[in-house]
């Protein structure tokens, strides 16, 4: 045996421990850094928090300030995401775990599919802010806004939910002219109708359910004869759109108020020339609106013209049908148009797109995990596939995959970038209902961080102790899940 | 139904008629076949597993496929239940009579089939529910059951499989919590909870200590008196103890089938004496 | 066993049953698991199309911004073609009466604070895993992995918070009284929002690679250890190499991540990318504020623009697309590499 050279105990000794000790520093310093971290929001956020804060507005002065709104809209959008990517992703995470398909083609397929939602779980969050933006919030972009179909969304609204509720038929006992507008967002059985200068007493009207006899079939007559206007009104000012907005003059307004109210003319009993002459009026004032913000005018005109058809048929009063129950609709949470506009479902979707890919992962890797003996069991009982799916893949992967939605859902309730362009900052109030505008909590702590004046970025800090907080309770779930059903079996 | 022809001769130069090896028995005399398998071939993809293969399996008695790893044997078993339609690229030909229908019929529904053939595995599978669930859980699936009778049917097949007696206090235990043995047996108790004809095992015990081992193998002869039994296993010595009759496979080919007596002790093809003396496999 | 079962029936007559009970409806049994089947394939087809619809919206959007056609937010014709986009080294897109748009400055700037995230991240997120793996009591392990995995899901806002509120004035902070910070740090720096998003990497990094090096079977550590090495030769020359794809795996991630890292940027930055027209000395003053990708679609986002169909609008797109093509393939790499070099252990 030749005489080779020995390596150094020694040094081979050293080296160990020096490396040891470098890996050792490295996550001592790891955990210093978090320690700052940690106490460098402490410091400065929890002087700030109190009760008051969890509840208050946004306010310009930072002492004032609160992430009450914010808070509010953090959980409605992630109510909406996880109502959405939760069954989705589960869905499809079973679709494509269960049901591979066999033939070569769909094999390929299936592989792309599959390959595409593992890269999109890792493509930037503020991608899919932009997509959101493009796919939500005005679907496709603005110039579409008169698409059939989005206006079906609106008008199916009005019409059918909104203005076939409820009727009423208002009597007045004084004279003075009513509108449906004077009678504001609530319609009370009583009420006194007000002058708007002075405040007094206007008139006295008495709000009753239509009733019935002649009174009721004059009614339902005019209200027949003007049913058609809504529709002819629509098409004429759709033709009179340019890039989503309505061109209108004086002129045109005319031809527009011809245009929608010909098919009406052998039939109503009001005055033809008067008719037209209020409709241009109103036409005219729209002038420059998008299809959104005509909705309300257009309910107008249509009230209007109403009225006059109801004064030709004989009725002195006034029937409101369906305005002032409309207007309170608009504020029920179920309220929905399209574009969904800037709004919580736009917002919520939204974050549905970032975790989806995340959500559908790992409810496979769960059901994954489950063994084939188990799927095998259940088909040699003579169970179909989904029984085996039903009753006990899902059962066994159910802790996995809830433990990966929690994860994800807090990943969402964090995610500041893709919201940045569908929420707003500084919103005074939470939301009411899925169009409304909503702030979220990393949105206004950004806001506030990036204000130069060292008191907002005391309340940022406070808003951030108070987004920590909302993430470990949801890590603590998602732990205490893991653990449950890990003990159970 | 196939009853045993009285005309088949035995002492032919030519291997002899597969149901013929049913008459020289001898064990009891009532061997009539409750399932005929005819020029049974089965592919994976271009590989052919099974050749040829024809023989019958008789009517409440234990029959053992035996044979080294990758003979098939495991592959034919799971065909008479059709398990195996779960694997891609997987097809098979021929006929596996059972009351005048073949099994292997595109249109038999495998569902119905299943419930009629149970299906014990290697492993023991018991889901990750209660013993009681377990044991409901296949008659739960065909049946609307009031609370009684599936109490019932869960005793039954529990004392049916030897298990009642253990587990009767803590049918609300997750089945997890049972030994490996055990869960075997529950595995059993839940297969023949279906009531089915036909019990296939394949390998039960390989995961199995000896004294577990023994409880399945006594279970077995308790359940032959009411159920057709066809079981894998690479363990000779439970294929001697346990079954009436015996298939050896090499290669995919059947090379010998007849009474287990008669397999052991005096086999007439060469391989199959290699084999079972230990010399190969 | 009776012989009289008719042949051709011998399925459907339950010949032995003795189970109480009645049978239950096939027929309803079928058609529910038609209508559930359905309402997967349904809820399956809905993302799945939503998977591919994300691919061409951000195509539809994107070709939008060139080839002219459309007005900047002052009324302006626009006329951007690929060949600027791709080529041109300036970028002025808001302000100025010439609007520019050449992407490279953004993607210097995004790979500025990047290199920087990554050689704060690697080192350390390496030595953490290992340290984790092959060095750490059990019970140290059993709760710094928890709280590593629990950091990586801190928000990022938080972490930008923290660079503008902790690590700028830090790195700005005069450590010799009455002599100047030497570095001359700007209030937005590459540094400080590079720093800060290599210590959101590290997580990233540690806690994959962790499990990368665990998922090295024992056997070959006792193989080592076996023939006399020490804990240090163990796991640098045999655990490291054997589990180098899933760390490599890791690490490109925490590098898509740091290339896809917007509210750090946004808010430690600045607005201004490197100005490659005036030389590329530029791109080394880490000192200074730079612009990435990400934060110039912020910089839209919060600003005045909000014709969408203006130029500076559709330029987000043009932006996303570009940020999307590099993630993707940052990701496709690392999928390779996961599955092509593999090594797998029974």
């Amino acid at each position: 045996m030749p005489d080779y050279q020995p390596t150094s105990r020694k040094a081979r000794q050293i080296k160990n421990t020096l490396f040891q000790a470098v890996a050792m520093t490295a996550a001592g310093v790891a955990l210093i850094v978090l320690a700052t971290l940690l106490l460098s929001i402490g410091t400065r956020g929890f002087p700030r928090l109190d009760g008051n804060f969890i509840t208050d507005p946004m306010s310009s002065d930072p002492h004032a300030a609160g992430v009450g709104p914010a808070l509010l809209g953090s959980i409605s959008i992630l109510a909406v995401c996880a109502l959405s990517a939760i069954p989705l992703g589960v869905a499809s995470a079973i679709l494509l775990e269960e049901y591979r398909p066999k033939a070569k083609f769909p094999r390929m397929l299936h592989g792309f599919i599959q390959s595409n939602i593992t890269n999109l779980a890792g493509v930037p969050s503020i991608v899919y802010g932009i997509l959101g933006f493009s796919l939500f919030v005005t679907m496709f972009s603005s110039e579409n806004l008169n698409d059939p179909w989005v206006d079906f969304g609106q008008d199916f609204y009005l019409e059918y939910t909104g203005a076939g509720g409820d009727s009423y038929y208002v009597e007045t006992t004084e004279g003075g002219e009513l509108t449906p507008a004077t009678l504001g967002m609530d319609v009370p059985i009583y009420a006194s109708i007000r002058d708007a200068e002075s405040g007094g007493p206007l008139a006295d009207v008495r709000v009753v359910p239509a009733g019935d006899g002649e009174l009721e079939e004059a009614r339902r007559g005019a209200r027949s004869r003007l049913r058609k206007v809504n529709r002819s009104m629509r098409s004429a000012l759709r033709s009179a759109t340019v890039n989503g907005a309505l061109q209108v003059d004086a002129a045109s307004a005319q031809d527009i108020a011809d245009q929608m109210l010909t098919p009406l003319r052998e039939d109503i009993k009001a005055d033809y020339e008067e008719m037209k002459s209020v409709a241009a009026a109103e036409i005219a004032a729209m002038n420059g609106l998008n299809a959104t913000d005509q909705i309300l005018p257009r309910r107008q005109l249509y009230d209007k013209l109403l009225d006059k058809e109801f004064a030709a048929a004989g009725l002195k009063g006034l029937i409101i049908e369906g305005t002032a129950p409309l207007r309170k609709e608009q504020e029920k949470w179920y309220y929905i148009q399209f574009p969904f506009g800037k709004g919580i479902l736009a917002g919520g979707l939204t974050l549905m797109l970032v975790i989806l890919p995340v959500i559908i992962v790992s409810s496979q890797e769960s059901i994954r995990a489950v063994s084939q003996e188990m799927r095998a069991g259940v088909l040699a009982l003579g169970g179909t596939k989904w029984q085996a799916i039903e009753k006990v893949v899902l059962p066994t992967a159910i802790p996995g995959i809830c433990t990966g939605a929690i994860l994800a859902l807090s990943r969402a309730i964090g995610e500041a970038a893709p919201i940045l362009l569908i929420g707003y900052v500084g919103l005074q109030s939470g939301p009411s209902n899925l169009m409304a505008g909503f702030s979220a909590l990393p949105l206004e702590i950004y806001n506030w961080t990036s204000e130069p004046e060292e008191a907002f970025r005391d309340a940022a800090a406070a808003g951030i102790i108070v987004l920590l907080a909302v993430l470990f309770s949801f890590n603590a779930v998602a732990v205490f899940i893991r653990q449950k059903f890990q003990q159970a079996n | 139904m196939m009853p045993v022809t009285e005309s088949a001769e035995s002492n032919l130069a030519a291997p002899p008629p597969p149901t013929a090896a049913l008459r020289d028995t001898g064990p009891a005399a009532q061997t009539d076949t409750l399932v005929e398998i005819r020029s049974f071939n089965c592919w994976y993809g271009d590989f052919q597993a099974i050749h040829n293969l024809s023989m019958p399996i008789a009517d409440r008695q234990v029959t053992a496929f035996i044979g080294p790893s990758g003979c098939g044997k495991s592959t034919f078993l799971r065909w008479i239940n059709r398990m195996n339609d779960l694997i891609p690229g997987a097809r098979a030909e021929g006929t596996i009579d059972l009351h005048g229908d073949n099994l292997l019929d595109k249109g038999t529904d495998v569902v119905t089939l299943r419930r009629k053939i149970g299906m014990v595995f290697q492993k023991p599978n018991p889901f990750p529910k209660s013993i009681y669930d377990n044991i409901a859980f296949g008659p739960r699936l065909h049946l609307k059951l009031s609370r009684s009778e599936t109490d019932e049917i869960v005793e039954n097949s529990l004392k049916g499989a030897a298990l009642w007696g253990e587990v009767k206090d803590r049918l609300k235990d997750s089945a997890l919590s049972l030994s490996g043995g055990q869960q075997q047996r529950l595995c059993i108790a839940r297969a023949i909870a279906a009531e089915p004809e036909i019990l296939l095992m394949d390998e039960p015990c390989s995961a199995l200590d000896p004294k577990s081992t023994v409880a399945i193998e006594d279970l077995m002869s308790e359940l032959k008196k009411k159920y057709t039994i066809a079981i894998v296993t690479h363990n000779m010595q439970q294929a001697a103890r346990a079954s009436d009759f015996t298939a050896f496979f090499f290669e995919g080919k059947l090379i010998e089938f007849g009474a287990t007596a008669q397999i052991f002790t005096n086999p007439e093809s060469k391989q199959t004496e290699d084999y079972i003396t230990g010399r190969f496999g | 066993m009776s012989s009289s079962t008719t042949p051709g029936n011998g399925l459907t007559a339950n010949t032995r049953s003795a189970l109480p009970g009645r049978a239950r409806s096939t027929l309803i049994r079928d058609i529910k698991e038609r209508l559930i089947l359905g309402t997967i394939v349904l809820c399956g087809v809905i993302t799945i199309s939503i998977t591919i619809l994300i691919l061409f919206i951000l195509a539809r959007e994107a070709s939008g911004f060139f080839g002219g056609g459309i007005t900047d937010v002052q009324g302006r014709e626009a006329n951007v073609s690929l060949a600027d986009f791709l080529f041109s080294l300036e970028w002025n897109p808001l302000q100025g009466s010439e609007k520019e748009f050449g992407i490279w400055p953004l993607i210097v700037g995004t790979f500025q604070v990047t290199l920087v995230a990554m050689c704060i991240a690697i080192p350390v997120g390496l030595m953490v895993a290992i340290w984790l793996s092959e060095f750490a009591p059990p019970k140290a392990r059993a709760v710094l992995k928890p709280l590593i995995e629990i950091i990586a899901g801190v928000p990022t806002v938080v972490f930008g918070y923290f660079a503008l509120t902790f690590v700028t004035p830090l790195l700005q902070f005069n450590w010799w009284p009455g002599q100047d910070n030497p570095f001359d740090i700007q209030i937005f720096n590459v540094m400080a929002a590079g720093l800060t998003v290599g210590i959101m990497c590290i997580p990233i990094v540690a806690s994959l690679s962790e499990d990368a090096l665990r998922a090295v079977p024992r056997a070959l550590r006792e193989g080592a250890y076996g023939l006399g090495s020490s804990r240090f030769e163990t796991s640098v020359k045999v655990v490291f190499p054997a589990a180098l794809s899933g760390v490599v795996a890791a690490c490109l991630l925490a590098f898509a991540r740091a290339v896809g890292e917007t509210m750090i940027v946004a808010l430690a930055a600045g607005l201004n990318p490197p100005d490659l027209a005036s030389g590329l000395g530029r791109v080394f003053e880490l000192n200074e504020g730079t612009q990435t990708m990400t934060g110039y679609m912020v910089s839209v986002f919060f600003g005045d623009i909000t014709t969408q169909d203006s130029v500076e609008y559709k330029s987000v797109y043009a932006v996303g697309m570009t940020l999307f093509l590099i993630t993707l393939v940052i990701t496709i790499i690392g999928a390779y590499i996961r599955k092509r070099f593999r090594q797998q252990y029974e």
